[in-house]
């Protein structure tokens, strides 16, 4: 689904990504996780094509991303979720999937199916500023699967939710036909990872420092949990 | 092709519904400048001589309504568009750039287009203010200006990152434009170090322009030529930033 093969990225001076390289297959829900600034937004947003990496191949979905008409096919395909949100404030919640419907060109019986699975008839009306954050990712995670992508981006989606509505979010993610689609996602939850990823990737300073199973990793260092894992990586001891 | 050009008529609609939605967007940009108007007109116009006269400030608040929705309301909703990553958000759906380019011109554009008819109404049929004998010429004049307001909006708000930010410059910009387009002060009665700062405003050749063409006299190549310079200056400004939320 997506093969990275040695790729840069530096901003000035500053190296962002230090010949990164991994693959993953379709199906597998992937975490990359790691401190601020150890590039976990910049290498999401080269694979979402917001970006050029410097250098290095990229493969997505057997395009290779390094021309336009990739970038556009891309685009077409995938589902994203940006930390920024990106929703226009003051749009209600049936006008929103209706403009990114026609984008996709996804049909009416398509966008009921989607509003009974994510359970979003209630707000219909209700402009997307006015939601709750919960409902505010939920919704935002109703656009990313629209037009039902393979892959899908999701860029810290569970950020200042409570624990009920973050294992909402996970069990929409997770839950029905989305069993089987790809999923990047970046987060600061070491719980999350553990309990929803298939595989997690660990940044630091632009590098990979670990590529595995969250089980696998705990099993190597010899810890109880993906957190104590996680600062033994990044840290080099546990907290 | 028939899809790009259903995602721009779809995008152009919520535009413009999402900006009659947003507080302080429509009201006081569409509605203060001609209510203001009909007061000054009311007030100082009485006899139907003065009413005549006080007919040169239509263009001007035609003008004028241009500039609060396109360069002060879409420039202020660019800037936090971009904030809140909805352009980013666009850009990753068959959306292209190009795309999200028309669709705020054409949302410009159409909001100018109704304070221009807005003013006419009020001028021509509420104040008995005679109009232009050369309308059509005074409207696509005036569709030219818009354009240009757009541009200007566009290029400029393109430096300014945050919302904190643009409020800022958006109080200095509307003093300026308001003190150097000749609507408080005639020009010519500025001192002439004053007058400097009002030949770099380009709302302010914008404004002589149109009140040429509404009066049909000789457009003169002085305002035509800095506005010609302000649209180039626009382009190297739009080239500069390198789109929009992107470095692709």
């Amino acid at each position: 689904m997506i093969r990275v093969e040695n790729i840069t990225k530096s901003y000035g001076k500053n190296t962002v990504l230090d010949h990164i390289s991994f693959e993953i297959p379709a199906g597998e829900t992937v975490a990359i996780v790691g401190p601020n600034g150890a590039g976990k937004t910049t290498l999401l947003e080269i694979l979402m094509t917001l970006r050029k990496a410097d250098s290095g191949t990229i493969h997505i979905m057997g395009e290779r991303l390094d021309e336009q008409r990739s970038v556009d096919k891309i685009r077409s395909k995938i589902g994203v979720m940006l930390q920024e949100g990106g929703m226009y404030q003051f749009i209600k919640l049936k006008e929103a999937l209706e403009l990114f419907a026609a984008f996709y060109s996804v049909d009416k019986e398509k966008i009921e199916r989607l509003i009974a699975f994510f359970e979003l008839q209630p707000y219909l009306n209700t402009k997307f500023h006015k939601l709750s954050g919960g409902w505010k990712q939920r919704f935002l995670l109703a656009i990313a699967f629209l037009h039902d992508p393979a892959l899908i981006f999701l860029d810290e989606p569970t950020t200042g939710l409570d624990p009920k509505a973050t294992q909402l979010v996970w069990k929409k993610l997770r839950g029905g036909e989305q069993k089987r689609k790809t999923i990047l996602v970046s987060t600061h939850s070491m719980e999350e990872v553990e309990k929803y990823c298939d595989r997690v990737i660990v940044l630091k300073n632009g590098r990979i420092i670990e590529n595995g199973a969250p089980a696998d990793i705990k099993k190597k260092l010899d810890v109880d949990f993906f957190s104590d894992a996680y600062f033994c990586l990044t840290e080099g001891g546990n907290e | 092709m028939k899809q790009s050009v259903k995602s721009i008529a779809k995008l152009v609609q919520y535009d413009l519904v999402i900006f009659f939605r947003e507080p302080f967007f429509a009201l006081p940009t569409l509605l203060l400048p001609g209510f203001f108007f009909v007061v000054y007109a009311s007030a100082f116009g009485q006899a139907p001589a003065d009413r005549i006269s006080f007919g040169r400030y239509i263009p001007t608040y035609m003008l004028l309504i241009s500039y609060l929705t396109v360069f002060f309301q879409i420039g202020t909703q660019y800037v936090t568009d971009r904030q809140n990553g909805i352009f980013k958000r666009l850009l990753l759906s068959p959306i292209r750039l190009l795309h999200v380019v028309i669709s705020y011109s054409i949302r410009g554009v159409l909001v100018s287009v109704l304070g221009f008819f807005e003013m006419t109404v009020l001028a021509g049929a509420v104040l008995r203010i005679p109009l232009s004998e050369n309308m059509l010429r005074v409207f696509f004049v005036f569709l030219l200006l818009a354009s240009v307001m757009m541009l200007l909006s566009i290029s400029i708000h393109g430096f300014i990152k945050n919302a904190k930010n643009v409020m800022l410059f958006s109080i200095l910009c509307f003093q300026y434009v308001f003190f150097s387009t000749g609507m408080i002060m005639p020009v010519e009665k500025m001192p002439a170090a004053v007058r400097f700062f009002v030949y770099l405003n380009p709302i302010y050749h914008m404004n002589q322009v149109l009140i040429s063409a509404w009066y049909q006299t000789r457009q003169s190549a002085e305002h035509v030529l800095a506005l010609a310079a302000w649209v180039i200056l626009c382009l190297l400004f739009v080239r500069l930033q390198k789109g929009f939320a992107t470095d692709k």
